[in-house]
């Protein structure tokens, strides 16, 4: 079993509290810039200490606050990959790997070594240093360098790595790897495991998919970019209908049935962008239409974000803009099956 | 006329050990406080050779290896204070990638710090051991009867 329990408080403010088990496969820990996800990787890794909790790795304790237990980093087998570009500038690629696989008899290690440096495609650079290397060769070995140590968990704190990427990894190493990433879709793409994180606090935690489609609280939902978060009431639940009727603070919605919640409680509701629609305003309304003022237009790479009065903000694709850019008065559509209520 | 080679002997002697032993020292301390500042390291810089010459005179017995151990005395804070600098301006990416990895530290210092550091830490030791071999005011001081390395001819 691997488990991460930790706090750690570092004035003024921060204050850093987890707890979850790790499961192989990659978990993804996803969060804003000083939420405290480097913090998490290098307390595993050894580097920085816990005020408080244990960290288990394979039924290991590598650390233990109560027991007074603190494996230094050597003794870990963490592999440890961050944006802090450590190849050792003085050794050749294949020096660097020879590094790592010191610890195996002298056949095993060259062995070893040319079969990870065949696996991430870099065998034609055995001997090159790493400032010939571009960036993203520096990366493939680096992380070669660390699987080649045989680590029991990889760490990776780096925003290069991406899916294909992910995919050589998982090839070559079968245990957990964590890692810290603010690229949503490649958590949606690649990650068992997702773990929400704000300001040192677990926000949310669960298999990847699954949080960022059903985020269960306003700061879930915020960080993973829901634009539209309304606070409202619930005046009207029909189970039979599957319905339910919300007052939102400037207009009323219709939403499927929601369990586990009664006539008069306040909810958040959460929609995001790309599920609302918009339409003329002239058009007859129907179930969900909200009439809105346009009040912005920003265009993005694949598609138009529309942000309307009221806070509410859709995004819809180019050719959709393009027929309705002349409207004159606008209203947003919610389906009702977009609304997630918190 | 014959050339007396003995003083240019001691002088190579003398500064060649005290090179090597404050080296050694050097490097052990410098590499042990790598993780802190530590501005004290230049304090024994403050000591006059005077000073250590006149400590050494009140030792019984005037041989070279006394005149290596001052000369060790002013050259020590030298080479740890270049050192240090030379061991804190590293990359401690590149230790923490090393550790990860299962390195010891002996591996660590030899393999990793010593190959990115020697250049500054080679200046100061050869600026170390042209001082330890010129040193006149310690080896007059407490080694006139040996002769000094800048006396070519004995007394």
């Amino acid at each position: 079993m691997t488990q991460i329990r930790l706090t750690r408080k570092i004035p003024p403010g921060f204050s850093l509290d987890v707890d979850f088990p790790l499961a192989p496969g990659v978990t993804a820990l996803f969060g804003p810039p000083a939420a405290g996800k480097s913090l998490i990787v290098d307390s595993v890794a050894g580097f920085a200490e816990p005020d408080a909790g244990r960290i288990l790795l394979d039924d290991v304790i590598l650390f233990d606050a109560e027991a007074r237990v603190n494996v230094p980093p050597c003794r870990r087998r963490c592999g440890y990959i961050t944006d802090r570009d450590a190849l050792f500038p003085h050794l050749t690629l294949r020096q660097n790997l020879m590094f790592a696989a010191g610890g195996f008899a002298r056949l095993e290690r060259h062995k070893r070594v040319a079969e990870m440096l065949e696996r991430f495609q870099l065998a034609a650079l055995i001997e090159a240093l790493p400032a010939s290397l571009t960036p993203n060769q520096k990366l493939c070995g680096a992380i070669a360098r660390a699987l080649v140590a045989e680590p029991k968990l990889l760490l990776i704190d780096e925003r290069g790595v991406d899916e294909a990427l992910l995919q050589a990894i998982r090839a070559a190493f079968a245990g957990p790897i964590l890692l810290v990433t603010a690229d949503l879709d490649l958590c949606y793409a690649a990650a068992g495991e997702l773990l929400l994180l704000d300001a040192g606090r677990m926000i949310q935690r669960g298999p990847a998919r699954q949080v960022i489609e059903t985020p269960t609280s306003v700061d879930a939902a915020r960080l993973l970019g829901f634009p539209n978060v309304f606070n409202g009431e619930i005046t009207a639940l029909d189970p039979s209908r599957d319905s339910s009727r919300l007052q939102l603070e400037h207009f009323p919605l219709t939403g499927t049935y929601v369990p586990g919640h009664f006539r008069g409680d306040r909810v958040w509701v959460a929609v995001r962008a790309e599920d609302l629609r918009v339409h003329a305003g002239e058009l007859e309304p129907q179930l969900n239409f909200i009439a809105a003022d346009l009040r912005r237009v920003s265009h993005r790479t694949r598609s138009v974000r529309l942000e309307f009065s009221q806070g509410i903000v859709a995004e819809i694709s180019r050719p959709e803009y393009e027929r309705q850019k002349d409207n004159k008065t606008w209203q947003v559509e919610f389906p009702p099956e977009s609304l997630r209520i918190l | 006329m014959p050339v007396d080679w003995f003083p240019l002997w001691l002088s190579l002697r003398v500064a060649g050990a005290c090179t090597a032993i404050s080296l050694a020292l050097a490097l052990w301390l410098a590499y042990l406080l790598a993780g802190r500042a530590a501005s004290w390291l230049s304090l024994p810089l403050a000591l006059p050779p005077t000073i250590v010459a006149a400590y050494f005179l009140t030792r019984p017995g005037f041989t070279w290896q006394i005149a290596v151990a001052a000369a060790i005395v002013s050259a020590f804070p030298y080479l740890t204070r270049s050192a240090h600098a030379a061991f804190r301006n590293l990359d401690p990416a590149y230790e923490n990638a090393a550790r990860s990895l299962g390195a010891s530290n002996w591996r660590i210092f030899w393999r990793v710090a010593m190959p990115l550091a020697y250049r500054p830490i080679l200046a100061a030791t050869a600026l170390v051991f042209a001082r330890a071999a010129t040193e006149f005011l310690l080896t007059l001081g407490i080694a006139t009867v040996l002769a000094s390395p800048v006396l070519l001819a004995r007394p």
